[in-house]
This record gives C-alpha cells, sequence and structure tokens, in this order.
C-alpha cells in the first residue's frame, strides 16, 4: 500500500484501533517477519485477506475452496518472503499468487463447472434462472444488489477454467492486454480473441436468461 | 469488413485495444449496420455488469486468519500442516460417505447448518434437485451421482425450519432475505423465526445473509417429534394452571405461554410435511 494510502487511513481510523499497523508499511511488516517477528505477518493478513479470499472466490465459486486456496496464497508468499525483491507491491505479487493458486485448483478439478448455465437445474419449481436480476434496471436494494452478485459468480462459475481466467484477469483485476498475455505465456493475439470469445458467450448466457426472466415474470402476472 | 470481422474485434475496441486503421474501418461499419451496433451495445453492457463484480468484497471466515498465523508459528514442525491438512481430507471423505449411505437427513442438516457447510463442499448443492447434479466435493472424489427421486415431491420440498438469530437487526435482515426468495412463508413466534420455505431458497436466503457476515443457526424441525413435545407441554402448563385461581395473574401468565405453544402446535400440524423419499445412486 502507498505510503500516502496509509497516510489517509492512519487518520480515517479511530486513534485506538490499529495506529501501529498503519504506520508500517507491507515493506516493514515484510521486514520484522524476515526478522523473526512471525506476528508482523499477521497484520499483512489484516490488510488483504478480504482481497485475497475475494479473488479466489471469484476463480473457485464456493467458500471452502476459496478458503483453502487463500491460506495456500498467504503460506506460499510467508514462504517466499525472502525472496520477493518488490519488484511490484506486494499485493499485486500476492495477487498473482492468489491467481496460480486458484488456477491450479481449477486445473486439478478436471470437471464440468458445478453451474451449467444452459442445462438449469430441474428443480421442483423449476425456478433456478427465475432469480435472476434483469441488468437492464439498476439493482433497487441492497438485496437485489447482492443476488445480481450471486447470478454473476454463477455465470462466472459456468465458464471453463482458460474464459474464467481470462475474464477474471480483464474485468476483476483490471489487468492490461500485455499483462494477461505475460501472465499466461500466450500472444497478445490469442489474449484479444479468447476476451473476446468469453465474453460473447457471457453476453449470450445473460440474454437468454433475461428472455426466460421475462418470460416467467409475464407468466406470474 | 463485413459483419464477422466486425464482431470479432468488439471487444478489442471497446478496450482501445485497435490500430487506428481498424479502428477507422470498424466505426464506418457499424454507421451503417445496427445489427452490429447492437452487439457492441450489449457486449458493453455485459462487460459493465461483470465490472461490478470488482467493488463487491467477501469477508473470509476468521479461520482463514487463524490457520495462516497456527502455520506460520509452528512453521518449524513441518509434520503439523500435513497432518491437518489429511485430518481435513478424511474428515471430508467421511462425511461424503455418510451422504451417499443414504441418510437423507444427514445430508440436509449439513448442508444447511452454516457451519458444517463451511466444512465440507456440501454448501452449494441444491437438496430439492430432483435429478441431481453432481456436486463439487462429491465428483472430485469420483464417487457417482446423487440422484434424488421424490413422491409428492412439491409437498416434500416445503419445510419448516427454526432460525437463531441474536439480534433484532440481524432478525430483520435475514427476513428480508427470506422474503425475498419468492415462497417463504415467514411464521415469527416471539423471538424465533420459524419459516416454511425450500431447502434451495433456504440456502440462497442463507448465502444473502451471509455477505452481510450473518451465520445464523438453523434447525430442520422434526414435525411429528416437535408435536408431541408441544403436546406434552401445553399438557404439562395445564395441570399447572390448575393449581391457580382462574384469571388469577399466574394463570394468565400460563395461559399466555398455552397460547403461544398452541399457535406453534397448529403450524406444524397444519405444514405439508408428509412425504417420502428414495435415494438412489447412479453409477
Amino acid at each position: 500500500m502507498p505510503d500516502k494510502e496509509i497516510a489517509i487511513l492512519r487518520d480515517a481510523l479511530p486513534k485506538a484501533k490499529g495506529v501501529a499497523i498503519l504506520q508500517q508499511t507491507d515493506k516493514e511488516l515484510a521486514e520484522e517477519v524476515l526478522k523473526g517477528e512471525k506476528e508482523a505477518f499477521s497484520f499483512l493478513i489484516d490488510r488483504y485477506q478480504k482481497d485475497v479470499y475475494t479473488l479466489a472466490y471469484r476463480y473457485l465459486g464456493n467458500r471452502e475452496e476459496a478458503l483453502d486456496a487463500s491460506q495456500e496464497a498467504f503460506i506460499k508468499a510467508y514462504q517466499g518472503l525472502k525472496g520477493f525483491h518488490w519488484n511490484s507491491s506486494f499485493k499485486t505479487w500476492l495477487y498473482q499468487i492468489t491467481s496460480n493458486v486458484c488456477r491450479d485448483h481449477l486445473r486439478r478439478r478436471n470437471k464440468e463447472p458445478l453451474f451449467v448455465l444452459d442445462k438449469p437445474f430441474q428443480t421442483t419449481t423449476g425456478e433456478i434462472t427465475l432469480e435472476v436480476v434483469s441488468s437492464s434496471e439498476p439493482p433497487e436494494t441492497e438485496l437485489e444488489k447482492k443476488e445480481l452478485m450471486l447470478y454473476l459468480q454463477n455465470l462466472l462459475n459456468s465458464l471453463s477454467e482458460e474464459f474464467k481466467t481470462v475474464i477474471i484477469m480483464r474485468e476483476i483485476e483490471g489487468m492490461s492486454y500485455e499483462t494477461i498475455a505475460c501472465t499466461l505465456k500466450c500472444s497478445l493475439g490469442t489474449v484479444k480473441s479468447r476476451l473476446n470469445r468469453a465474453r460473447r458467450a457471457l453476453r449470450d448466457q445473460i440474454i437468454k436468461d433475461q428472455e426466460l426472466f421475462n418470460f416467467n415474470e409475464s407468466q406470474k402476472g | 469488413m463485413n459483419c464477422r470481422e466486425v464482431q470479432e474485434l468488439l471487444s478489442a475496441y471497446l478496450d482501445g485495444y485497435l490500430g487506428s486503421a481498424e479502428k477507422k474501418e470498424l466505426e464506418e461499419h457499424l454507421k451503417s449496420c445496427n445489427k452490429c451496433f447492437s452487439e457492441l451495445e450489449t457486449l458493453e453492457n455485459t462487460i459493465q455488469l461483470l465490472n461490478s463484480l470488482r467493488e463487491e468484497k467477501i469477508t473470509p471466515p476468521p479461520e482463514l486468519k487463524n490457520n495462516i498465523m497456527e502455520y506460520v508459528r509452528s512453521e518449524n514442525s513441518h509434520n503439523f500442516w500435513r497432518n491437518r491438512f489429511l485430518l481435513r481430507k478424511v474428515a471430508v471423505a467421511a462425511v461424503f460417505l455418510l451422504v451417499l449411505a443414504g441418510s437423507y437427513y444427514f445430508y440436509q442438516v449439513n448442508s444447511f447448518s452454516p457451519k458444517l457447510a463451511s466444512e465440507t463442499k456440501t454448501v452449494e448443492m441444491p437438496a430439492d434437485t430432483i435429478e441431481g447434479q453432481a456436486q463439487d466435493g462429491v465428483q472430485e472424489q469420483n464417487l457417482p451421482l446423487l440422484k434424488i427421486t421424490g413422491k409428492g415431491v412439491d409437498e416434500a420440498f416445503i419445510q419448516l425450519y427454526k432460525i437463531d438469530v441474536s439480534s433484532a437487526e440481524d432478525r430483520d435482515k435475514l427476513v428480508e432475505a427470506l422474503k425475498f426468495q419468492i415462497e417463504a412463508k415467514e411464521v415469527t413466534i416471539e423471538d424465533e423465526v420459524w419459516v416454511g420455505i425450500s431447502d434451495t431458497n433456504l440456502t440462497r436466503a442463507l448465502q444473502l445473509v451471509a455477505e452481510y457476515g450473518l451465520f445464523p443457526k438453523t434447525e430442520k424441525i422434526d414435525p411429528l417429534e416437535k408435536a408431541n413435545e408441544l403436546k406434552k407441554e401445553i399438557m404439562e402448563l395445564e395441570e399447572k394452571k390448575n393449581n391457580f385461581a382462574p384469571q388469577s395473574q399466574q394463570w394468565q401468565k400460563i395461559n399466555f405461554k398455552q397460547q403461544s405453544l398452541r399457535q406453534k402446535l397448529e403450524i406444524i400440524t397444519n405444514w405439508p410435511f408428509r412425504y417420502y423419499f428414495q435415494i438412489q445412486l447412479q453409477a
């Protein structure tokens, strides 16, 4: 975290809480850990656990595996701290580790996605796809927003590893095409076409779900 | 440029990754082609929708930090993590074996107790899947698909749950989430929330409130057992009531308590509970 941000946070937080933590940069904390102050690592966890866990959840789609992957990522970071040269920020590095761990998990799974959206679950009420929130209307309540997030997560879950990775890297992590190409060790052209195919697949699914949603709504009343 | 070529490039165009000549050619095409223009719009909407996931952060469970720090502190004893990890794998496998042994009740309790759910992988399995989709944990271990078939399933899947919440505020959040699910018939008695809801919708409601950091304890109510319990309690209170003069303060107090129990009894006996399950294992 840049020092400027830390200063802002320091001012924003109540005095009693975490003042000592925020006075230290990621690098300072890491140095303490390397000196043998193991507890300093917990401050780094505090800072990034939400980001790491969220990213893992986006990749893996369930809390159990997200927890496992986040743990693994932090432990890898702890083990690799000595070899980290601070060419990038700690956060970027940690994100890279998390992303790699998650992709390993996906590869190990080597299976069809949990939720296959074009083959909706047959439930007693037959309404798995009914709970989609129309994208054209802004979500009205906090709950609808949560519901939309769940819907989007399920969309992500339905993607193949290849598509999911490129979508998460671009849409969620906001990486440039060049960085994605570099991370995935592929050409810029591959990134372009893969991202295009992934986005179009998602777009088609959303339109399909929306039609179903509208149909169900009209049936209801 | 024809439509097919244009559509290949729309995604990169939106991200500003086209060369100036390509960009110009594409824009020319868009001016005259409604179909491609509408493709562009829908693609843009999709990207915006996906970007909304950026702001959404999920709070990890406290185990995350605890487990990492446990590892960090015991880093020198190498066997620690390995043993722990293995133990957990065994525990997960054991849970699935029990599930597949066909104990529907067990399977349900595990799926919908949020605490247990975080320990196993059953959390996202909708219990009212008639043709059960393979669950991730199950498939991971190459176990057979779980197929549930039921008689009278329409009745079977609306069940009665008791949900414990710690504060009025939590209760409101939960009730809001439950109502948001289509068929939640919620009954509140004193401080408890009783809810008639399908397992899928309960799971979804719990997922929603979990986003608020709320993990209420849910308890599936066994209708017969609970009804007998309530009847017994009402009878006991009736005896107690006889010790006091009718309409006296004590008598009224007991009477009030009886009324609330009768209300519960009524809900239980009127609920469509009778159902039969058959669980088949499909290789």
